[in-house]
């Protein structure tokens, strides 16, 4: 992206720099006079001038306005298409963890982001079809290892901003119960960093079997344990709240929630050219989405559209290119063709009249010894 | 040798001295040289002739107290267009606007200037149609050349709400000027 003006850019500004404004009245000097000789003064801003944190718009409803339009889309999706609700969850339970970590980060934008992205998410996937098979998936294409992301987002196309923080995600082969199982801990998510997850799942066929989820910026820390049978999920929560409960959850091969998707889903899937699919997507494990959950799952379609070569920080990658979502919004994954794994994941977003293009990218992977 | 028009440099800083020690006769002779610089400023910021012309009061009728604060080593010139850039935005800030603005949005159209120029009066609509937080930073940047790191601390913003902002005005004012 360049800043260099172009040519209706030129001539905005040149005729802008040309305008003038009628003549001043006359007797402005007498004016001046007769008014200083009446004693009046005006105390000019010399000094820059501040606006205190607190007084300034944007930061004071900033929150307010996040919040006000979650509550508005998770009414309208429920009321207009079955499929919403899973995903509102989700936004509920995002901006609840954004709204946590606030009176510390003091951050509107990270609010503002999260907010974006997470209705990003339910737009492409609420356009979605529901119906179709859930697709097989291959946990052994999944390769063990350290995987760091880090992300940018361009607001109308002119102002990038990098996301400070970056996402880590490790994967082991374990042992659960005495069966072959992955585990994968995240560091994240990529922009609030408000929690430390890890998720169990089978080698096997990734059904999930526990997940511990710990909310750093919580007082005192929050920590939810959560154990999967095959229909119901099991949670435990201690800190600011000390509780325990059991829900239904769908616990099918392949159905993760969101958040664990790129990471163990996308890997596992035998991806090819025109090779198209509908993943299935589980509520997120938290107590509070449960709520507003009134259908046990959510679909995403994946479409391979085509074969890239792309660079990013972690080097080059020979990578399948796949068109998430429809057309609402503009989502593609880049997933390595031999380690199988997401190099790249953009999605454009449009809130309000304001543009998104978020951006993240693998900035290093180092395999776990076998 | 200063251009005709321009103060000499001692002159200047003797006009100053003066001023600041409030003779009437070296603030006046500020306001020959410095006014047109004065109202223009305030008028691309407000585009309004009314307010323009208020400030022009006001940073005069304040001027003589404001030089205590001003250290005499950048250019007077630089130094009075800030004051002046933030008189603007104070007075914008309180809401202290004059009814009557020079032009409304009504006065905006589609343009088909025959020589590709932009005409003056549709221009003059448009900057005044636009919201004038978007207005400011346009004027700021693209024709007073401020950079965005200084329009943000001018302004209270982050540097990239600058550069967005700009780019809005951009092409809002093409919007209302009727180009593709």
């Amino acid at each position: 992206m360049t800043n260099e003006p172009d040519d209706s850019t030129r001539s905005l500004r040149d005729n802008a720099a040309k305008l003038e404004p009628p003549p001043l009245a006359h007797g402005a000097l007498a004016r001046i006079a007769e008014r200083r000789a009446r004693g009046e003064r005006v105390e000019l801003p010399i000094a820059e001038i501040a606006i205190p944190f607190a007084e300034r718009p944007s930061s004071r409803y900033a929150a307010a306005i996040c919040i006000a339009a979650a509550l508005l889309i998770a009414i309208s999706h429920r009321g207009e298409r079955e499929p919403g609700a899973a995903i509102d969850a989700m936004a509920f339970s995002a901006v609840d963890n954004a709204c946590a970590s606030f009176p510390e980060t003091q951050d509107s934008s990270t609010l503002r982001h999260l907010m974006v992205s997470t209705f990003g998410v339910a737009a492409a996937c609420g356009a979605e079809p529901t119906r179709s098979m859930p697709i097989t998936v291959d946990p052994s294409r999944i390769l063990p290892g350290k995987y760091s992301y880090g992300g940018r987002s361009i607001t109308d196309g002119v102002h990038t901003s990098v996301f400070k923080s970056k996402k880590t995600m490790s994967i082991s082969r374990t042992m659960w119960h005495g069966a072959p199982a992955l585990l994968a801990v995240r560091d994240g998510p990529l922009i609030t960093r408000v929690s430390f997850d890890s998720l169990v799942v089978s080698a096997r066929d990734l059904t999930p079997l526990r997940a511990t989820i710990t909310y750093n910026t919580q007082k005192p820390v929050g920590v939810i344990h959560a154990d999967f049978d095959s229909a119901n999920i099991h949670v435990v929560l201690t800190g600011r709240f000390d509780t325990a409960a059991s829900f239904p959850y769908p616990i099918v091969p392949g159905q993760l929630p969101f958040e664990w998707t790129g990471a163990l889903v996308i890997p596992a899937l035998p991806l090819a050219p025109g090779w198209s699919g509908t993943l299935r997507i589980t509520p997120p494990i938290h107590p509070r989405a449960y709520k507003f959950v009134d259908r046990p799952w959510e679909t995403m379609a994946l479409r391979v559209i085509g074969r890239e070569r792309i660079t990013v920080a972690a080097g080059t990658f020979d990578c399948w290119k796949v068109q998430v979502g429809t057309t609402l919004d503009q989502s593609f994954m880049w997933v390595s063709v031999d380690k199988h794994f997401v190099v790249r994941s953009q999605t454009d977003h449009r809130f309000g009249d304001t543009e998104f293009e978020d951006q993240v990218d693998l900035e290093s992977f180092s395999s776990a010894p076998q | 040798m200063p251009q005709q028009g321009e103060p000499d440099v001692c002159d200047e800083r003797a006009l100053i001295d003066g001023a600041a020690a409030g003779s009437s006769e070296a603030l006046a002779r500020l306001f020959d040289l410095y006014s047109a610089q004065v109202h223009l400023v305030a008028y691309r910021l407000t585009m309004s002739a009314d307010d323009a012309e208020d400030l022009v009061q006001d940073v005069f009728i304040g001027l003589p107290e404001a030089l205590a604060a001003y250290s005499r080593q950048g250019a007077f010139a630089g130094w009075l267009r800030a004051v002046t850039v933030r008189a603007t935005l104070m007075r914008m800030r309180a809401g202290r606007r004059r009814a009557a603005t020079a032009l409304r949005a009504g006065a905006v159209g589609r343009t088909t200037p025959a020589d590709g120029a932009i005409d003056r009066l549709a221009l003059e609509g448009a900057l005044s149609a636009l919201p004038s937080d978007l207005r400011v930073v346009f004027m700021l940047a693209d024709v007073e050349g401020y950079r965005h790191a200084e329009i943000g601390k001018l302004l209270g913003i982050r540097t990239g709400t600058s550069e967005v902002r700009l780019h809005r005005a951009r092409r809002k004012l093409r919007a209302l000027l009727g180009e593709r």
